[in-house]
């Protein structure tokens, strides 16, 4: 029995733009969000928007960076995804209500168990790791004008028992969460 | 099924194409083992779309499930995985229809209730003990989930 028929479409598409790298240059002038204190180490998550006021459909690009304040290394898994099997979760609420908006798109990266600990890095102490999420406001349920509060949470996908004999940043130490940006968005 | 690939790399497009082709090929070839009720929710999914911009996610809307080139090529992303991963994201549309809501709030639920789902099939389609174990053991079960994002 097939379940699944499958029609192929292909075309070449708009400009890559997930980048991982260090970015702590976007860092000037941003106020920090939470800390977790893990015995030694200290990592601290941030969140950045491309600007700060936007129109209806607009796409928008969050940065969220996550620095090593501690005086020692971080093992990190270096693939920064969105979903909640993932690295980052992002959530909008909407200022005026105080109300959380439902996500009907939702981010769903999906991680599998890592073959090597090829794929953690080592954010030394002082340093800054972080991605580029590009999406579109409707993707986060922001379809009419308003002033919203936008918040990312970091939550590391891997177990610490796939950690490779690395001192690794693992699903048991919990989620961090961002600063709050708020955005104007309006048509 | 419609499956719509975009991205600027021809290689990458093909790549992502052919594990896709795998996972619904090995979908299809175990649909006789499936429970008809959890090949029905698999059909939640409409349509497929690959990008090598916009992330993977699932529009509970449409159907729509977008699949993200560095997801689908991620190191240790078998065939099994990404089959069973469709089968996660069709899940969170039978959620959707049920009322439920994705917030900060549901959200750590709904993720654990797809991956409570999408072993089933996984199994099925031959997901290894280890692929098993992290869906079983996801990170939602290391920690209390009931938080506020905005402390």
């Amino acid at each position: 029995m097939k379940i699944i028929s499958l029609q192929w479409f292909t075309s070449r598409a708009l400009r890559a733009s997930m980048c991982l790298g260090l970015l702590a240059v976007l860092l000037m002038g941003t106020t920090f969000g939470q800390t977790a204190n893990n015995g030694q180490r200290r990592l601290v998550v941030s969140l950045i928007t491309d600007r700060s006021i936007y129109k209806i459909g607009d796409e928008i690009t969050l940065n969220v960076l996550l620095t090593n304040i501690s005086s020692t290394p971080i093992n990190l898994y270096s693939y920064l995804a969105p979903g909640e099997s993932a690295s980052i979760s992002v959530w909008v609420k909407d200022e005026a209500s105080g109300r959380d908006i439902p996500q009907t798109v939702i981010a769903d990266s999906i991680t599998p168990p890592p073959p090597s600990k090829d794929v953690f890095i080592k954010l030394l102490a002082k340093h800054v790791y972080g991605v580029a999420l590009k999406s579109t406001l409707a993707n986060f349920g922001v379809e009419k004008q308003g002033r919203y509060e936008i918040i990312a949470e970091y939550h590391s996908p891997i177990p610490s028992s796939i950690s490779f004999g690395l001192p690794i940043w693992s699903a048991e130490d919990g989620t961090l969460s961002s600063n709050r940006v708020t955005i104007a968005v309006g048509n | 099924m419609p499956v719509t690939i975009t991205g600027e790399e021809a290689d990458e497009r093909n790549q992502v194409r052919a594990r896709i082709d795998a996972a619904i090929a090995l979908i299809n070839a175990h649909a006789d083992q499936l429970d008809p009720a959890d090949v029905n929710i698999i059909h939640n999914v409409k349509s497929i779309t690959a990008s090598d911009w916009l992330y993977s996610f699932i529009d509970v809307r449409t159907g729509r499930f977008n699949l993200l080139f560095s997801d689908v090529l991620n190191p240790g992303m078998s065939t099994a995985f990404l089959a069973t991963d469709i089968a996660h994201d069709a899940y969170h549309v039978t959620q959707h229809r049920r009322g439920m809501e994705n917030t900060p709030e549901n959200a750590p639920l709904y993720e654990r209730q797809a991956n409570a789902f999408s072993m089933r099939p996984g199994k099925i389609f031959g997901l290894t003990p280890d692929e098993l174990n992290v869906i079983n053991s996801d990170r939602h079960t290391f920690y209390n989930p009931s938080h506020d994002p905005y402390p």
